[in-house]
């Protein structure tokens, strides 16, 4: 079994494995697919839909709870902010052996977003330092949705 | 080194995500691609543990074992005597939490993520590998020899 913390290290070689076989668009097709194909968008998916901001903050609340880091979430009525200062995924990396990837900050954007855009949201992700895995993620509902 | 690999909290659900890279290479990659990819870079990823393998012996596979699974509350029974060790896993961890999210588990997730790993690790440390998995009921015996 690759264990659950070891994942990430897997992860970040498909990502240079891919980046080395077909240059940037590799690692970005396999995160495109992974938010089209994958059961566990489809579960934030499930979450959005039927608990709209709250859903947001409960996805990513799971994630300071079990993956750790430090990140700071705060929910308004309409908007989510999610304070990355230290990414639990890259603060791992950081402590292997492994090599980085070096745009590995950029598949949250492309997991994520998609989805959160879909249910009338707008998701920016300001990446502070990929060094550190410092990041603002906001997402905002759109104007015309339910006000 | 690899101390962050038996830390907690642990996040279960990458092995969700594990199980949706398995099914997403297959159709939208070569049919070889993960396999060889896993093939190819299991020995880079486990190259603190492969070094300890080699340096103090099946114990430190024990160990590894005993670490991942207790973090991630698996079941499971070791035998390890002389140049040998028996796994018994009673319960996966990986596969109970696919089942309790009702996640359809891909038909190679533990050839991939247990047989191909783990048998590369073995061989590369002189070591043989057997592997007979129960996806349904989330159960496997493992064992490494001289």
């Amino acid at each position: 079994m690759i264990g659950a913390q070891e994942f990430i290290l897997f992860y970040n070689e498909l990502f240079n494995v891919l980046y080395e076989k077909y240059g940037r668009e590799g690692p970005v097709k396999l995160w495109k697919k992974i938010s089209e194909e994958s059961d566990y968008i489809r579960s934030l998916n499930n979450l959005v839909k039927n608990k709209d901001i709250e859903g947001i903050k409960e996805h990513w609340s799971g994630n300071i709870e079990h993956e750790g880091g430090r990140g700071v979430a705060t929910l308004y009525e309409d908007e989510f902010v999610l304070d990355w200062h230290r990414c639990p995924s890259v603060a791992k990396l950081r402590k292997t052996h492994v090599r980085p990837y070096k745009y590995y900050c950029d598949h949250c954007v492309f997991l994520y977003h998609p989805t959160l855009n879909k249910h009338g949201f707008l998701a920016k992700r300001h990446i502070l330092d990929r060094e550190l895995g410092e990041c603002r993620f906001h997402v905002k509902r759109k104007k015309g949705k339910n006000g | 080194m690899d101390d962050y690999i038996y830390s907690v909290p642990v996040h279960k659900d990458f092995h969700i995500v594990l199980n949706d890279i398995i099914k997403i290479a297959r159709n939208n990659f070569d049919e070889d691609f993960l396999k060889n990819f896993l093939r190819n870079k299991a020995l880079t990823i486990y190259e603190p543990l492969v070094k300890r393998i080699r340096r103090n012996g099946l114990i430190e596979i024990k160990e590894h074992f005993e670490k991942i699974f207790n973090a991630e509350g698996g079941q499971y029974l070791i035998d390890h005597r002389d140049n040998r060790i028996n796994i018994a896993v009673h319960r996966c961890p990986a596969l109970d939490h696919l089942a309790e999210k009702n996640i359809e588990i891909d038909r190679d997730f533990c050839r991939f993520s247990t047989g191909i790993i783990n048998k590369i690790i073995a061989e590369e440390c002189g070591y043989n590998f057997s592997l007979e998995y129960d996806q349904d009921n989330k159960s496997c015996r493992q064992s490494f020899w001289k």
